[in-house]
């Protein structure tokens, strides 16, 4: 069975069973708060490749402002919890709305763009949050970002150390995994991958492709927001800087090369690439060299990633709305 | 009534005329043929049926229901499903999941559903599964032994199966096929002859578009001829192998005109 | 005020133009969309920065450099990037040089420092020109700007590379039965791109007195924005694209506040992309 395939499902789910014994046991084995962070990092992470593949991989919509979206969920949490007092439980389901809501908003006008177009909107909507989120400084307080954001309360202790983070990220991963695996093995993703197969083909059997990709739109912004939640409470500051359009680069970085269309892909994408570069000191130094060589390299050399489903990236869905196989017109000056 | 009646139909592509003024209507439970030379228009009405071309004029009724203004996936509802003249198949989903999405309208569940999975989910699936492999089982052993095979790995011909596959296990009303046996060797060719027959057995009308003339006449109740968009002839399969215009628009205009 | 800006703006908007002209050049040649072409420009800001500040060269052979150094890193990037991948679709070449793009812009980072370095002034005064007063440095973008589109445009269409590359960009297939080399014509063509993007960065970095790093980024998407405008097939439309957009960045600021210049170019991308993905000028594609 090739790696993409491994979906965890009702009748292999006991397979996962020992991974989740060593990651419940892994802090008690390493007693380092340094290696905890980034732990609790890579959790971050993998909420933003997997939701980020529902668009980009499912549904072969190529969505370049993800990043866009986390940020706008930290920033929910940012201000709701240091304005209104409203405990994580509630910044958390509340930031996805509002990244589901701007998601929607996004997609309902662009939707009708495909491929290389639809990237350069969502780059210009990645840009467009940012300055915003710079420049209003009421909302935002501007380039001061919001500090003191209230960590997470369980039970009515707050959290300190990464030790509770990492089993908080740990018990969100789960969950979130958990909701997409769902999602992807019913109606719905089957009505995603075929959109992303072939959308006439899609729209013959039935389906309404175009409410099809604003839900799949809506879902990968909402677990954007999740993740940005988690981010807002952990760090316990905001800043617009913390999600650019590099942001975006490298959870897309992550997600191509643990591998598109697939649930163990981009987990294995963000684990890799949130260690690796903390493995060395010169590796940490030059951490956007390593992010590109090694996105250079898999597409030149396994575009379909570690695990993900072979032939996305250059799928005829994935092409542009120029849909002709040679130049596209004469540049006359 | 008819069960589909199109009623001078016309399509212009930039001032090219693609369909001029096509009238003709099906009766439930028959197969028709549609034939024309290439460039006929014959695509293009199969497009229009689907709600991928808008019609510039005439009038599309299905069982009464204009279908002018629905889009494409609103006319899959109503119970028209079509294949494709250069195979649509999803590459990298399985014969089943191709099965599955077939069944997409039969079936009811939403993002809610798919998440709290009811037991009527499971139902659901299992009642998709089974009309799949009953659909399947219409095509002998060609594509049961491959149900977990992905669609870029079949033969050419079984792709084409596939396709069908696909239309068929919506359960509709209606049935567009697009040259269904491009590609294929007269063995093949004739199976499909005998599937399309089972098929009409279902109880389900087929618009049929096809070069084999083999297929067309040893298939059709009856036969529609286009020529440049044109409707030049319509009638029984014997009345079409002796009409002198469609001769002419098969031969080419030099026989025409001596 | 209400002129000066408008100068201002003029001259930004014709260096956004050079930059968007690059994107026309590559998109309508091969079709296919860069990201590396903001760290090109950057590359070609340092190199001019460098000639003037640490070898103290004048500014026109800081240029010549500035422009030689980004027509040779395009070649390679043309090699590297869209030479193995022509036939795989827009994604992965883009891809490629988002990652080419991490990549140069780390390097940067890496061997300079984030901080911004200086480039020395030139041509601080000003002169009168129907009663108002513009600084020569502005006269001499402008002018320098306009002889690149002229030159460009004599190019393109007088000599047989020109004409080879409008065949190219007709079709390649038929280009290449006719006897044109299309390889030659794309490595030409985005290294002819990128020098257009090296002279931009150059001239920039002259006018803030500042090079730095990220610089990069924001311009290369400006550039785009401005070509997005003109129907990424349009060199007229990529020159009034990002004239209109260096205008209205100006207007902004004297009108609204500071803060939201930037958000102009790509506030006009996503209209634009939205409402007419063709672009103003530009032919209507084809859809899918």
């Amino acid at each position: 069975m090739p790696l993409y395939d491994f979906v965890p499902r009702r009748d292999n789910w006991y397979v996962w069973l020992p991974v989740l014994a060593a990651l419940l046991l892994f802090p008690l084995l390493v007693r380092s708060e340094y290696i905890l962070s980034i732990a609790v990092y890579a959790g971050i992470y993998i909420i933003l490749t997997s939701s980020l593949n529902i668009t980009n991989g499912y549904t072969g919509l190529f969505s370049f402002g993800h990043a866009a979206f986390y940020g706008i969920g930290a920033y929910t949490a940012a201000i709701l919890a240091t304005r209104l007092g409203l405990s994580f439980w509630l910044t958390l389901p509340l930031a996805g709305v509002v990244a589901g809501i701007f998601g929607a908003a996004i997609a309902l006008p662009t939707l009708r763009l495909t491929g290389i177009f639809l990237a350069l909107v969502t780059i210009g909507f990645q840009e467009i949050t940012f300055l915003v989120t710079l420049n209003w400084i009421g909302l935002t307080r501007g380039p001061m970002g919001i500090p003191a954001i209230p960590p997470p309360a369980i039970g009515g202790v707050a959290l300190s150390g990464n030790l509770g983070y990492y089993y908080l990220i740990l018990a969100l991963d789960v969950i979130v995994l958990g909701l997409l695996s769902r999602i992807v093995t019913s109606r719905v993703g089957r009505a995603f991958v075929a959109i992303r197969e072939d959308e006439l083909a899609a729209q013959s059997a039935g389906i309404p492709t175009f409410r099809m990709k604003i839900l799949s739109f809506v879902i990968a912004t909402f677990f954007a927001g999740i993740a940005g939640a988690f981010f807002a409470h952990h760090a316990r500051f905001v800043s617009a800087d913390s999600f650019r359009l590099d942001e975006t680069f490298a959870i897309l970085t992550m997600l191509i090369v643990g591998g598109m269309g697939s649930l163990v892909g981009p987990v294995l994408g963000a684990v890799l690439l949130v260690v690796l570069p903390e493995a060395s000191r010169f590796l940490a130094e030059y951490r956007g060299v390593v992010y590109g060589l090694i996105l250079i390299g898999v597409i030149l050399f396994r575009p379909e990633g570690l695990a993900g489903v072979p032939g996305i990236i250059q799928a005829r869905g994935a092409l542009s709305r120029v849909d002709k196989p040679s130049g596209a017109g004469e540049p006359v000056g | 009534m008819s069960l589909l009646e199109i009623q001078s139909v016309s399509v212009s592509f930039g001032g090219l005329m693609a369909l001029k003024r096509v009238s003709f209507a099906l009766e439930e439970g028959e197969i028709v043929g549609l034939i024309g030379p290439n460039g006929a228009g014959k695509t293009t009405l199969f497009n229009c049926l689907s709600a991928f071309q808008p019609a510039s004029e005439g009038h599309l009724r299905y069982s009464g229901i204009a279908l002018e203004t629905l889009s494409p996936h609103q006319v899959a509802a109503l119970g028209v499903a079509r294949t494709f003249q250069t195979s649509r198949i999803f590459r990298r989903m399985t014969v089943l999941e191709h099965l599955l999405v077939g069944r997409h309208l039969h079936q009811r569940t939403g993002l809610w559903a798919a998440i709290a999975r009811p037991a009527w989910v499971a139902r659901e699936e299992a009642e998709a599964r089974e009309c799949g492999l009953r659909t399947l089982a219409l095509f002998e052993d060609r594509l049961l032994p491959r149900l977990h095979d992905f669609a870029d790995t079949l033969s050419y011909a079984n792709r084409r199966r596939l396709e069908i596959a696909r239309a068929l296990v919506a359960e509709p009303r209606l049935l567009l096929l697009d040259e269904p046996t491009a590609g294929m060797n007269p063995h093949e060719s004739a199976g499909i002859v005998q599937l399309i027959k089972k098929i009409r057995d279902l109880g389900i009308t087929v618009l049929l578009i096809e070069h084999d003339m083999k297929v067309i006449m040893g298939v059709s109740d009856r036969i529609v001829v286009l020529d440049h968009g044109e409707k030049i002839a319509e009638g029984l399969p014997e009345e079409i192998r002796r009409n002198e215009e469609v001769l002419r628009a098969y031969m080419g205009r030099r026989y025409g005109r001596a | 005020m209400l002129v000066p800006q408008l100068i201002n703006g003029l001259t930004q908007g014709s260096l956004y133009a050079l930059i968007a002209i690059g994107f026309v050049i590559i998109f309508g040649t091969m079709n296919l969309v860069t990201f590396a072409h903001g760290e090109v420009y950057m590359a070609g800001a340092f190199v001019g920065a460098f000639a003037m500040s640490l070898w103290h060269l004048p500014w026109f052979v800081a240029l010549v450099m500035g422009m030689a150094a980004a027509w040779v890193l395009g070649f390679l990037i043309e090699k590297v990037a869209f030479r193995p991948l022509r036939t795989a679709g827009h994604m992965p070449p883009l891809l490629i040089t988002i990652g080419l793009s991490i990549i140069l812009k780390d390097l940067a980072v890496v061997l300079f420092g984030a901080e911004n370095r200086p480039v020395p002034s030139i041509y601080e005064q000003t002169v009168r020109l129907a009663g108002v007063q513009v600084s020569v440095l502005q006269l001499v973008i402008l002018g320098l700007a306009g002889t690149l589109f002229l030159v460009l445009r004599l190019v393109i269409q007088g000599t047989k590379i020109g004409r080879a590359m409008r065949a190219t960009a007709q079709d390649h297939e038929a280009a290449s039965a006719m006897g044109v080399n299309v390889n030659r014509v794309f490595s030409i063509a985005f290294a002819l791109a990128s020098c257009l993007g090296g002279a931009a960065g150059v001239m920039i970095g002259i006018y803030y007195n500042a090079v730095y790093p990220t610089m990069g980024g924001t311009a290369g998407l400006k550039g785009f924005a401005a070509c997005i405008f003109g129907g990424l097939t349009s060199i007229p439309g990529a020159i009034l694209g990002g004239i209109i957009i260096g205008v209205v960045e100006n207007l902004t600021v004297q009108f609204l506040a500071s803060g939201y210049r930037d958000v102009v170019a790509f506030l006009v991308m996503v209209i634009v992309l939205v409402l007419r993905p063709q672009g103003l000028l530009g032919r209507k594609l084809k859809t899918v």
